[in-house]
């Protein structure tokens, strides 16, 4: 695939050289991470963007123009991103995606806005790069703030349809890096905000993996609601060891673990009740997710998670503003991202605005899924869900 | 003029030229510039005085902190951030090997782990002083002779004055007291200290000096970057990439950890676009043949090859 991508780029910019403009492919620059730490991530980001790809193609391509893909591979190292971006900078690619990690992602958008590339943020949830952002970065992905709001949203929720169950006391145990931390933050200021008390608040090394001395503590703090913020490796341990211990709670939210399908394959029925924020689920009510998840599914070849979704997101909203600009100049391109309002995809749909100190991040609907049976449910909001919530989870001795 | 000034003039020419030959390869250049550097300051501890650090990324984020730190909370300008960072380090050196150069061989090693895992921590979570794990943003900087220090040419003159002063100095050191005694140091502690020289005195000036360039690199990093996170900046791979690269390239020679970095840097960047996801393997394999085959390095058997054919020769003509 690579090689092909390799080679059509190359008859692209031949073609670009003897033949008259209008028989040109239009390439968009990607810096991916495809080896390295986020590996996991990036390939998945990679199968989402190849389903937007042969859409767009299939479909005629933008104004008659086949699209292709310039990708660079970030080895998981910011450095080596900020490299790839300057490079499809000068090349001739209108716009740049990329890429998963806000630890990269924050100094492309710098680099995106010096330099004057549009950029259409393909992972990172990180508010700083929209908040205040700049105006040739775009993300139609969600945030840490719509992220955290959600959850909060959703234990609002539970708190109104459940009143004689008390929902009150939030225990947070987070990664220290980046996003993680970022989001405990978030999710601090949202408690004080709507009247809960975080009775327990703990942070934890990435790579520690002997978690029953926090979760002790925990024990003897009884939070009604548990907020995990996990990655994959942690978040395994942590659930197998509350179980263990028999910490368990009204509500267990754990974050980024729990939103992907290896993780319940991992946990098995220790993963049951537990909620997770996404921007997209496959069950979610919009028109056309039973078809991009087949797609999806054909592609990855294995049970695709909201990631790909993000993926093929990026893509499409980068096509739609190359349609609009009818060129490929880069402020033209960028002017025409700044007006794409309520664009519809089987994803979500994406407004680029400026709001509560964002520049042109969609404010996207999050969703709250919950593992039920073996399987992620959307369970919140109520008018896009596919199931109920199951509330309040019981204990571990109860299930 | 000796043959080390004659490279080093040769390779001040190539560095002077090559922004006019490949402007769009700017930032390559200054990564591999930045590890040159780093690998050189690395190697008057590591190579000269023996003392292998695992640590040194402590000082890369030392220096990138102190200069972002200082520009984003308190407007002072990188230029008095970087001799400022040169200075923490320094002390920092100091401390750290005061406590630690007690200890021989690998235990000091490992003991450079813990310090720099130790400051990682304390980015991480003294937020007050340093942001925490979400990390410090460098949005503006000020413009000297309006001079944009964000500009990819003017981080490249920066990178390169590094890297060529880092170069020169153990270039000059290597010719002086010092770098003798550091050798002496290195290859017996015991008979250097019948010989009259201070072990702990060397190794503590040694590590001093390694460390304060090292931070200059890292502040020049940190504008490079213009976002630093606790995990980036104080990543444990980061030290074994330093230390490595002046392991393949040839310690205690003046030009091998500056070939080394050219090597690993150049080759990473190329396989990166060429081998895609198979990149690191590949990375690993050439690493895994240097040491193999050239196991003190590229720069150290070179030498050793054309000193042996000199004898050869030599002892032939008799």
């Amino acid at each position: 695939m690579r090689a092909m991508t390799t080679v059509t780029s190359a008859v692209a910019v031949a073609a670009g050289l003897v033949a008259p403009a209008a028989h040109a492919e239009i390439s968009i620059g990607v810096v991916n991470s495809l080896s390295g730490a986020f590996a996991t991530f990036g390939e998945r980001y990679r199968d989402g963007m190849q389903v937007a790809l042969d859409e767009i193609n299939e479909n005629g391509g933008i104004d008659g123009e086949t699209v292709s893909l310039v990708v660079r591979d970030d080895a998981s190292e910011a450095r080596n991103a900020i490299t790839s971006l300057e490079e499809l900078g000068g090349m001739d690619v209108p716009l740049v995606l990329g890429s998963y990690a806000s630890s990269i992602t924050g100094p492309m958008a710098q680099i995106a806005n010096r330099r004057e590339v549009p950029l259409v943020v393909l992972g990172s949830a990180d508010d700083a790069i929209t908040k205040p952002g700049s105006e040739w970065v775009f993300r139609a992905k969600h945030n840490t703030t719509i992220i955290g709001e959600t959850y909060f949203d959703f234990f609002d929720a539970m708190r109104t349809a459940h009143p004689d169950t008390e929902l009150q006391s939030v225990g947070m145990l987070y990664g220290n890096s980046a996003f993680p931390t970022a989001l405990a933050e978030i999710a601090r200021s949202e408690a004080e905000e709507r009247g809960y008390e975080v009775v327990a608040d703990n942070s934890y090394d990435q790579g520690v993996s002997d978690f029953r001395p926090i979760l002790n503590n925990f024990l003897s703090a009884e939070p009604d609601i548990l907020f995990l913020v996990n990655y994959a490796d942690d978040g395994i341990a942590i659930i197998r060891q509350m179980a263990e211990v028999g910490l368990s709670a009204s509500i267990i939210a754990i974050d980024t673990a729990a939103a992907l399908p290896a993780y319940i394959e991992q946990t098995g029925d220790l993963s049951e009740y537990v909620v997770t924020a996404v921007d997209w689920s496959k069950d979610v009510q919009y028109e056309g997710t039973q078809d991009l998840y087949e797609r999806l599914k054909a592609q990855s070849g294995a049970e695709p998670s909201f990631y790909e979704a993000e993926g093929y997101l990026a893509l499409m909203v980068a096509a739609e503003a190359l349609r609009q600009a009818g060129s490929t100049d880069r402020t033209e391109v960028r002017e025409a991202l700044d007006g794409i309002s309520d664009f519809q995809t089987p994803v979500t749909s994406v407004t680029f605005e400026d709001y509560d100190g964002f520049q042109n991040q969609n404010p996207i609907q999050d969703l709250i899924l919950q593992i039920q049976d073996g399987a992620h449910v959307t369970i919140y909001p109520e008018e896009l869900s596919a199931g109920d919530p199951r509330f309040p989870v019981p204990a571990w001795s109860e299930r | 003029m000796s043959r080390v000034w004659i490279i080093f003039a040769g390779l001040a020419v190539l560095g002077l030229v090559y922004p006019f030959a490949m402007p769009g390869m700017l930032s390559v250049a200054v990564t591999v510039l930045l590890f040159a550097g780093w690998a050189t300051a690395w190697d008057i501890a590591g190579g000269w005085c023996g003392q292998v650090s695992l640590g040194h990324a402590a000082f890369v984020g030392l220096g990138a902190y102190v200069v972002a730190l200082g520009q984003v909370e308190l407007g002072v300008p990188p230029w008095f951030g970087l001799p400022v960072a040169a200075a923490l380090a320094a002390g920092l050196a100091w401390c750290w090997g005061r406590l630690t150069f007690s200890l021989a061989g690998p235990y000091f090693t490992l003991s450079t782990i813990a310090v720099a895992e130790i400051l990682r921590m304390v980015a991480i979570n003294e937020d007050w002083l340093t942001g925490g794990a979400i990390g410090v943003f460098i949005s503006t900087l000020p413009e000297p002779f309006g001079i944009d220090l964000f500009s990819r040419e003017a981080q490249y003159w920066m990178a390169l004055a590094f890297a060529l002063g880092t170069i020169a100095l153990v270039a000059i050191l290597s010719e002086r007291r010092f770098g003798y005694r550091m050798r002496a140091v290195r290859e017996d502690e015991n008979s250097a200290m019948a010989a009259g020289i201070d072990p702990t005195a060397t190794k503590l000036h040694a590590f001093m000096l390694s460390g304060a360039l090292t931070a200059v690199g890292g502040g020049i990093y940190g504008i490079f970057l213009s976002y630093l996170e606790p995990h980036v900046m104080f990543y444990l791979f980061l030290s074994v990439q330093i230390a490595l690269t002046s392991i393949i390239g040839g310690r205690g020679t003046v030009f091998g950890p500056a070939a080394g970095a050219v090597l690993l840097v150049g080759a990473g960047e190329i396989f990166r676009t060429t081998f895609a996801q198979a990149n690191l393997l590949i990375y690993g394999i050439l690493i895994l043949i240097v040491v193999l085959f050239f196991p003190r390095g590229l720069v150290a058997e070179l030498i050793r090859g054309v000193a042996r054919r000199r004898y050869a020769q030599s002892t032939q003509g008799e």
